[in-house]
């Protein structure tokens, strides 16, 4: 019995795994009301056949392929028609407009002056007066407009010209050099050390991490001490 | 694509594994109803001798054993342990010449059998 149990766990454990694999890779918190509660069946789903060994994995196998297919439909749904992403996701409610609360929103969206607070709070707002507009979205994320005199400044704000700032790759980690990340560099392992003696690393295990950028900036750290950062001159293209 | 065909595929598959148990199922199912109202009525007739019924019996038995494999995959094996048990029983009191004890089990069974059509089947009753 307790070789059927194992097995059984192992199959369904890896049959959610696929299934949820097949549904995207949205999280708990940006699921639409419609992923939400398929996500909740489908765990409830995969536990019944687990421990009852009287009844067929098909009890479970077969509803979770439903779940799957209804949950395609859905988006497919979602996607193509304005009408069906209303009624299965609802839309996007205001809550906070240029007049300040809207209560008649907050309260079809169930929802009190704590939570609109604490929402708030999340997204770095302790003011309301700073706020034009704030919306819940379908999938309960809220999403702020601060007024301009309190949205944080930007270079075009300013009228100044920036460079776009570059993607750093992991070289190396953990005392080992990530291969396919210093060939996309066009770096080799001696030009790691070259770059690293002078800040005390003797070897490449010495490394925490070491990132490079496409400017040529290197961040790295050695294990138990501050991390050191410097332009190599090295500059790349990805 | 990738992912519409997979879907499509395990839809496909789904419509078809449902199709082929409602066919198979029903057939299985009704045929050892049928059997088993059938001997009910030849138990009222051999009261006196029932082993002579102990070989069609065996043989309800057979095809119940034959089929209780692919059943299991599909159904609450305490379920269908049910009728197992009864059937065994049945054959007992058949071979031992238990009249009384013998329709007796063919009661439950029929109602094992009447109630696994019921549980079983595809109707309305089922789905709400």
């Amino acid at each position: 019995m307790t070789y059927t149990l194992i097995l059984r766990s192992i199959i369904i454990y890896i049959l959610v795994l696929f299934l949820l694999r097949i549904m995207g890779k949205r999280q708990i918190g940006q699921m639409q009301p419609y992923e939400f509660v398929i996500t909740l069946i489908i765990a409830d789903l995969a536990t019944v056949p687990m421990a009852e060994t009287a009844l067929p994995l098909a009890h479970g196998i077969i509803p979770l392929f439903t779940l799957v297919c209804i949950h395609f439909i859905f988006t497919f749904l979602e996607q193509k028609s304005d009408w069906a992403r209303k009624v299965l996701n609802g839309k996007p409610v205001i809550l906070v407009d240029p007049d300040g609360i809207n209560y008649t929103n907050l309260k079809l969206c169930n929802m009190t002056f704590n939570d609109l607070q604490e929402g708030l709070r999340n997204q770095g707002y302790f003011n309301l007066e700073e706020l034009l507009y704030v919306i819940i979205q379908t999938n309960g994320m809220m999403s702020v407009l601060p007024r301009a005199q309190y949205a944080p400044l930007t270079a075009n704000a300013m009228k100044i010209t920036v460079d776009n700032s570059s993607l750093p790759i992991i070289v190396a980690s953990e005392g080992k050099i990530n291969l396919e990340n210093i060939k996309r560099a066009n770096i080799d392992e001696i030009f790691i050390i070259t770059q690293l003696k002078p800040y005390g690393f003797k070897s490449i295990k010495d490394i925490l991490l070491m990132t490079i950028n496409s400017d040529g900036k290197i961040y790295a750290q050695k294990y138990n001490s501050s991390f050191v950062s410097f332009d190599s001159g090295k500059k790349g293209d990805w | 694509m990738k992912k519409q065909l997979t879907v499509a595929i395990i839809a496909a598959l789904l419509i078809m594994l449902a199709t082929f148990e409602a066919i198979t199922v029903s057939n299985i199912i009704n045929y050892v109803d049928d059997e088993v109202n059938k001997i009910y009525q030849e138990y009222e007739l051999n009261k006196n001798d029932i082993t002579v019924l102990y070989p069609k019996l065996d043989e309800i038995d057979e095809y119940w054993a034959s089929k209780e494999w692919w059943l299991c995959l599909m159904f609450n094996h305490k379920d269908l342990s049910a009728v197992t048990d009864s059937l065994n029983r049945l054959l007992a009191y058949t071979k031992n010449n238990d009249y009384d004890n013998a329709i007796a089990e063919v009661e439950v069974l029929r109602g094992i059998t009447e109630k696994n059509s019921c549980n079983m089947g595809f109707t309305l009753q089922n789905i709400l």
